[in-house]
């Protein structure tokens, strides 16, 4: 007996979230953006994609679900040749869960087509993860032996967790191109 | 590298949960057993404690009898999020608990999303690593793959600008330069891959022993210790 569970995206001021079917990092705040609004390679400095609030939601619940973590195959960087000091960033938070609440979800912002705000950026970052002492961490260092702890809640009805929020940092050096796959995983417990 | 893939091959992708191949068992101190389905009606039960506490034994226990498979999955019709069970032969997991252990069993769900690249053309699903053979996305099939036209000098094979730009190589050359369009023909697409492990945690004092049986067979034992 097993609830049926779902990895959505949140976009937009609402939020709206939608299973994921065509999620990819880009520069403007899509779920599906094609092949527009990709990640641009930065003359200097660095350029960061939109962020993204990914998580997931539930039907059918049996007792509880509860315990959701979240990791990466611990090579994005490479695999995705984001350049020196390039990375997928992930927001913590100094304790507790590192998951983003629903009333805390602000949606991503930056110069449209170019490069999003930094999920730490004083003025225009996020405001669950901004005002922390911890930086946001490099996703590569999340992987099955030690996953990202979303959500520590118990949940007992129908519903959604916190969300993971992600974006990716790219160096003057990284590729250009199409980007080889990568496989993300959330986990949790249910009963 | 790039291997044909098939999205949906093990059924579990989409708005359905994964099959459930085995049963949680309880035996109390007192000898009362709790099973996660009624055996003669074929309803489900709700787990009397999810949390830590002692029983005498604690067990997952694979679906090996056809009858109680098709009657738990005719009441599962029934209901509006059905949850459905399947014959399997993976090994039975049953721990007789000391008097200073405690016990809880739950699933542990795992939800991969994998991009992967299909083909426009044949409609091929496959996965891509780029390596030194394979610099970019080329069907295995059929062999489509993204091209880059220039409306003067048709496909060419761009220049790529470090700001995004992709010029057409002979004008370049000739002047004055001019961009070019991508033809895609190979498409990004979000896969999602769902799987229930079926684990057992033991705790003895400070210290959680956790078993996990995984869609495969495979047991595997860790033990961690816990703040109190």
């Amino acid at each position: 007996m097993a609830a049926t569970v779902n990895v959505e995206e949140l976009n937009g001021s609402g939020p709206t979230a939608t299973v994921i079917t065509t999620g990819r990092y880009c520069t403007t705040d899509s779920y599906n953006p094609g092949s527009d609004y990709p990640c641009v390679v930065p003359q200097s400095g660095n350029n960061y994609s939109y962020w993204k609030h990914i998580r997931i939601a539930w039907t059918g619940i049996g007792t509880q679900i509860s315990n959701i973590r979240w990791y990466t195959p611990g090579n994005v960087a490479s695999t995705w040749g984001l350049g020196t000091g390039g990375m997928l960033m992930v927001g913590l938070r100094d304790s507790g869960d590192h998951g983003c609440t629903s009333a805390n979800y602000q949606q991503a912002t930056g110069v449209q087509g170019t490069s999003g705000h930094y999920i730490k950026d004083a003025t225009n970052g996020h405001a669950y993860y901004k005002s922390q002492s911890a930086t946001p961490g490099n996703a590569d260092n999340y992987t099955s032996a030690s996953p990202l702890t979303v959500d520590t809640t118990v949940y007992t009805a129908n519903g959604s967790s916190k969300s993971v929020v992600t974006q990716v940092k790219l160096a003057t050096d990284a590729t250009q191109g199409d980007k080889s796959n990568v496989t993300f995983t959330f986990l949790y417990d249910e009963i | 590298m790039r291997q044909e893939i098939d999205v949906l091959d093990e059924g579990v992708g989409g708005d359905v949960p994964p099959i459930t191949l085995m049963f949680w068992a309880l035996e109390d101190l007192d000898g009362t057993t709790y099973v996660l389905y009624n055996l003669a009606t074929g309803e489900r039960n709700k787990i009397p404690n999810p949390n830590f506490r002692r029983w005498k034994s604690v067990a997952w226990i694979p679906f090996t009898d056809p009858t109680l498979v098709d009657l738990i999955n005719s009441v599962e019709r029934q209901r509006e999020n059905p949850s459905f069970v399947d014959l399997s032969n993976l090994p039975l997991l049953h721990i007789y608990l000391n008097e200073d252990e405690e016990a809880k069993v739950h699933f542990t769900g795992k939800i991969d999303y994998s991009d992967y690249y299909e083909c426009g053309d044949c409609g091929t699903t496959f996965v891509w690593m780029q390596d030194e053979l394979d610099p970019y996305p080329v069907c295995p099939r059929c062999g489509a793959h993204n091209t880059w036209f220039c409306d003067i000098h048709g496909d060419v094979t761009p220049i790529f600008l470090q700001n995004g730009e992709r010029r057409c190589p002979i004008c370049e050359k000739q002047q004055p330069p001019r961009g070019c369009s991508l033809i895609r023909r190979i498409f990004l697409r979000t896969s999602v891959r769902k799987e229930l492990m079926y684990c057992i945690q033991v705790k003895r004092g400070n210290v959680v022993t956790h078993y996990t049986i995984n869609k495969n067979g495979s047991v595997t034992v860790c033990s961690y210790g816990v703040k109190e």
